[in-house]
């Protein structure tokens, strides 16, 4: 009961932040519901029981990712755009169409077929599906990261010549 | 919390189906509570800080509001929420109004998994270090947001500074806390606390050096992330007026102080359970904890939250005394600090760590031993550290008469 009553509850404000984010005419006032939107989800993982996953959540997105979002807007002041560019919205219209339906194909089939099955999403579970079944894909993002580091050091050093 | 919602479901008669109704309600007198010591805590810290930098500074400091000024926090409080709220005409007005709330929610949230004796704790998480890591990072987007909806560039500029201060400080803080989190097995505020044990050489600062290295960079970087002098360059008065908060006035100003002076109490409660052995009490071991019965139990109870709260409040008083100690860094000095050698050093701190945990395991003699021989050099650095405030406190002379005069 208190459960599917938290649930509604975040699922709500999930979708309110979700809508705000394309609708809002500012970038940073996008950016704030995206936050918020991100928040809401974490607060779905914890009903699920995914603590952790949450927790990262919040921490890499929410805390991370979007502080960087809101840096660039800051850096290139960008202003609450009043007119919209004509020639996109049609490819818009028709990518979110499809990406609509996809997700709502999705949704139903995850949910007529009722054949998932509870996962464990301790800490400890987690830890010990990433170094034994995921222990390549680990790894592999391990390597594209530290890529990225070095990507990001060479971009920055001064050219002497 | 849980246990005491499960403790009345088992001792007291309710129906089912008002039992949500009940556990919600119980859930929510918890974190009132919390939120209600966390206030209540930043008041009294900021009498506090404004006396101990008072006599520090060879002042009197505020003595008028109450016996000694200790209403003085009230008075100010008052103060803030009469004034008028002014709200700048260009500014982004939602955003604006928003952004302290978030601040203060970030850090209001920490309080959530930090226990305050062997029972009392909001909510005992099984990623407890994590959560207080991810809630506290929210508090950014609040700086972040202020900064920009004001609209006014000192309040920019003091919000572009934290941020980029605080999001580098998050990486030598949460690195300074995994081994912790190694040498305990699990991320738990409680379990950390469990795996460690009340005599000091059982505590994680002694475990090794690296641990004892690690223990500092942990309070730096936690007086970074809380923007404590000598990191509080987001306040840079001399250089930005007042930072990320200068548009704002009244209430909406207190709750950006109430919030960092609320931090202070996280950053010194981590220190305490992921290196300073949290609640237990010396000599009284976890078994005689758990099974105490009646009164016993009680005055256990107690003794574990006054062993809490009087290590708590040691770092704090650290924290005031550095803010009235040292000038405050350059905003280059403080990234080379953190990305030179904070991080360089709780990399390798947590490489050799690793080998250490492999080499020695806890319960070996040896490892005792080495404990034992960290602790007593622990002794000796706050002996030494005790001589020399001595030593100044002569040189200074005692110019403010107190009755707690040293």
């Amino acid at each position: 009961m208190l459960a599917s009553v938290l649930f509604y509850f975040g699922a709500a404000v999930l979708l309110v932040a979700a809508v705000f984010v394309i609708s809002a005419k500012s970038p940073m006032r996008s950016a704030m519901a995206l936050i918020v939107a991100l928040c809401a989800q974490a607060f779905l993982y914890v009903l699920l029981d995914a603590a952790f996953v949450a927790a990262m959540q919040v921490l890499v997105y929410a805390g991370a990712i979007m502080v960087l979002f809101t840096f660039v807007i800051m850096l290139l002041n960008m202003q609450a755009e009043h007119q919209t560019q004509r020639s996109l919205l049609s490819f818009s219209r028709l990518g979110g169409g499809i990406a609509i339906g996809y997700f709502v194909w999705r949704i139903i089939s995850s949910v007529t077929h009722a054949d998932s099955k509870p996962v464990d999403g301790s800490v400890l579970a987690i830890g010990k599906l990433l170094l034994s079944d995921y222990l390549f894909a680990f790894e592999a993002i391990s390597i594209v990261l530290l890529v990225a580091v070095i990507g990001a050091v060479v971009l920055g050093l001064k050219r002497l010549t | 919390m849980e246990a005491l919602v499960q403790w009345i479901f088992a001792n007291v008669a309710i129906p089912e189906l008002f039992q949500p109704y009940v556990t919600a309600a119980i859930i929510g007198a918890g974190a009132g509570a919390i939120v209600t010591f966390a206030a209540i805590y930043a008041g009294i810290f900021i009498f506090f800080e404004r006396r101990i930098g008072a006599r520090m500074m060879s002042r009197v400091g505020p003595n008028r509001v109450g016996p000694q000024g200790v209403l003085q926090w009230l008075a100010d409080a008052v103060k803030l929420i009469i004034k008028e709220d002014i709200i700048p005409d260009s500014a982004d007005k939602p955003l604006f109004k928003l952004a302290p709330y978030l601040m203060a929610m970030g850090v209001f949230g920490g309080f959530a998994v930090l226990p305050f004796s062997h029972r009392v704790i909001g909510a005992d998480l099984n990623i407890g270090l994590l959560y207080i890591l991810a809630i506290t990072s929210i508090s950014v987007v609040g700086i972040l947001m202020s900064g920009w909806a004001s609209n006014s560039k000192w309040a920019l500029f003091g919000g572009m500074r934290s941020a980029a201060q605080i999001v580098s400080y998050e990486i030598p803080t949460a690195m300074s806390l995994l081994p912790t989190v190694l040498l305990a097995g699990t991320m738990s505020t409680q379990g950390i606390i469990r795996a460690q044990a009340g005599e000091p050489w059982n505590w994680y600062v002694f475990h090794s050096p690296m641990m004892f290295i690690l223990f500092f960079v942990y309070f730096i970087s936690a007086l970074a992330e809380g923007s404590r002098t000598p990191f509080d360059l987001p306040e840079a008065e001399s250089e930005l007026v007042s930072g990320y908060n200068t548009e704002y006035s009244g209430f909406r100003f207190a709750a950006y102080f109430l919030a960092e002076f609320a931090n202070t109490w996280i950053a010194a409660a981590v220190g305490v359970i992921a290196f300073l052995g949290g609640w237990q009490i010396p000599f009284v071991s976890l078994e005689v904890l758990e099974s105490a019965t009646g009164l016993q139990a009680v005055g256990l109870e107690l003794a574990s939250l006054v062993v809490f709260v009087l290590k708590t409040l040691v770092l704090v008083f650290l924290i005031i005394q550095l803010r009235w100690t040292l000038p405050r860094i350059r905003v280059d000095q403080m990234m080379s600090l953190c990305w030179k050698y904070l991080v360089p050093t709780v990399f390798i701190c947590t490489i050799l760590m690793l080998g250490w945990m492999i080499i020695l395991p806890w319960e070996s003699m040896l490892a005792l031993g080495i404990r034992v021989l960290m602790f007593l050099m622990g002794v000796g650095l706050l002996v030494a550290y005790v001589v020399r405030i001595r030593y100044n406190i002569v040189a200074a002379g005692d110019k403010v008469y107190a009755k707690w005069a040293v």
